[in-house]
């Protein structure tokens, strides 16, 4: 049994919202980053 | 006072059925802040909701019907216990928390559990056109699926158990008795302007259900 880790994608497509981090200082690339080094596969 | 304000609150409500039977095990969990009844306190009832058993663990709470609350506020009594005085997340920043809670089944059975919202968040402003003061989003993501051997689907239930009225949501299948399920929390708030302007503040549902 093989879990993924979540991504910011997972939650948009999940609960039908957009994350639009384009003009902030967060990357969406930062956000996936932490969600899978939290998630232990 | 300027402050962002983030609380999930948890509560537990066993299924009637186990009780009257008073067999020790449970076929039906529902957990949700707002029904304030609970046969037991949520770190000791069939189903435990529980703080994580690390220093994140702090950022969970009790309020006063022992149900469990994560509180990233200036109201979590555990501030000068445990969390060194902070009051909210950063602006601009993500901010994670590995292993905040867990849930644990403490009964006899294995059960299918679904878990809902997992993103919650705020705006403060229009989003069309665009003038945004501040936003805030807030994640809930299970740990240690692999290590205790169960699948998780996101955003499908299994049968048996209710659809979720919110759309984020996760199924955890064969949650085996002994075994707890611990969640991260993952928070990003923009801009600097937001501090003040954005929180949150509701609730998150657990159900469990005998397959």
């Amino acid at each position: 049994m093989s879990n993924e880790p979540p991504n910011l994608s997972t939650y948009e497509d999940m609960a039908d919202v957009t994350f639009d981090l384009s003009d902030t200082d967060i990357s969406e690339d930062a956000v996936n980053a932490e969600l899978e080094s939290l998630f232990e596969s | 006072m300027n402050r962002r304000k983030f609380v999930l609150s948890l509560g537990a409500l066993a299924g009637g059925g186990a009780a009257a039977m008073g067999t020790g095990a449970f076929s039906n969990v529902e957990a949700e802040r707002d029904i304030s009844v609970t046969v037991a306190n949520d770190a000791s009832a069939y189903l435990g909701i529980q703080p994580g058993d690390g220093p994140n663990g702090n950022y969970a709470d009790t309020t006063s019907n022992d149900a469990l609350a994560i509180s990233l506020t200036d109201d979590n009594n555990n501030i000068g216990s445990g969390v060194a005085g902070g009051e909210g997340i950063n602006t601009n920043a993500v901010t994670s928390i590995g292993d905040i809670f867990k849930i644990q089944n403490q009964g006899t059975q294995e059960v299918d559990v679904a878990v809902t919202p997992l993103a919650y968040g705020d705006i403060d402003g229009q989003v069309f056109p665009p003038d945004i003061d501040g936003a805030l989003a807030v994640l809930l993501e299970p740990q240690n699926p692999d290590e205790i051997e169960v699948d998780i689907e996101w955003g499908v239930i299994w049968p048996g158990i209710p659809v979720p009225e919110d759309v984020s949501f996760i199924g955890i299948k064969g949650l085996s008795p002994g075994d707890e399920l611990r969640f991260n929390l993952v928070a990003l708030a923009v801009p600097s302007s937001a501090i003040g302007s954005v929180e949150v503040s509701d609730e998150i549902q657990i159900t469990a259900r005998q397959p």
